[in-house]
């Protein structure tokens, strides 16, 4: 039988993508001032995502309207951390993330060795 | 009372599911719309052909193509290089943390064949292991620069 490292990889990244997900919600109950800063980035851009798409007009702040209100008021902490990650994967920073927690999964399944076979 | 947790959870999350839906059919009438201004210039035939697709892709197979839209936004997002990296964590070289294990236990059991110890006997292991030089553990108990 094959010996396993202290974590697989699943749960490793997990831990490793799941800090990054919680950052803006710890951000946001240490400072009050970061949740409408949030709140205001994330509202410009889905009216730039909205102009970008073409509509203009009475249409343009209907769409962005109800967006806003559903993703900027409404689930405002679903979507703060789910834009975190969008802006992390367009700075290419989730293989950083990749590479940082198997670096600990490697060294916990060094020390896990030295401790059950004395290296 | 946990009958009445039970259906407060259950409608709070039927209504966020429901909302995501509406969220995710606004978006995907955008990109239709998106689409359209960069492909048709005359109004009444981009108006005529937003409201046709519209009509298909939000109300008629609106499973079908939710689901692909949901696909196509999240792989536009770059999910596909997370998945890139977990194969390429995974899949070659083998997995370096089984390898470190696997490489200490064979040391070990050439170690201990040769102190003609028995590997398979915690006794005997016990013995092998407090005759280990104990090392000197950096950061956080090796974790870190160890």
């Amino acid at each position: 039988m094959t010996e396993r490292g202290l974590l697989g990889v699943l749960p490793v990244l997990g831990i490793g993508f799941g800090i990054i997900l919680i950052l803006p919600i710890i951000l946001f109950y240490l400072n009050d001032m970061s949740k409408p800063l949030f709140q205001i980035i994330l509202a410009f851009s889905i009216i730039g995502y909205i102009k970008q798409m073409g509509l203009d007009g009475a249409l343009m702040w209907i769409v962005s309207g109800i967006l806003i209100y559903f993703i900027v008021y409404k689930y405002i902490m679903i979507f703060s951390s789910l834009y975190m990650l969008m802006l992390l994967m367009g700075f290419g920073f989730t293989s950083a993330i990749m590479w940082g927690s198997n670096t600990v999964r490697n060294k916990l399944a060094g020390m896990k060795a030295r401790r059950m076979y004395g290296e | 009372m946990i009958v009445m947790m039970d259906s407060i959870l259950l409608f709070s999350f039927g209504e966020m599911f429901s909302d995501f839906g509406f969220i995710i059919k606004l978006f995907l009438l955008v990109a239709i719309v998106g689409f359209l201004n960069q492909h048709i210039e005359n109004k009444i035939l981009k108006v005529v052909v937003v409201l046709f697709m519209a009509y298909i892709m939000l109300i008629v197979n609106w499973g079908t193509f939710g689901a692909l839209y949901v696909v196509y936004a999240v792989l536009g997002l770059g999910i596909s290089s997370i998945f890139v990296d977990y194969f390429f964590m995974t899949g070659m070289g083998g997995d370096h943390a089984q390898q470190v294990m696997e490489g200490s236990k064979q040391k070990m059991y050439g170690a201990m064949q040769q102190m003609d110890l028995n590997p398979n006997d915690p006794h005997d292991r016990q013995i092998y292991l407090s005759s280990q030089p104990k090392k000197k553990k950096g950061l956080f108990g090796g974790l870190f620069g160890g």
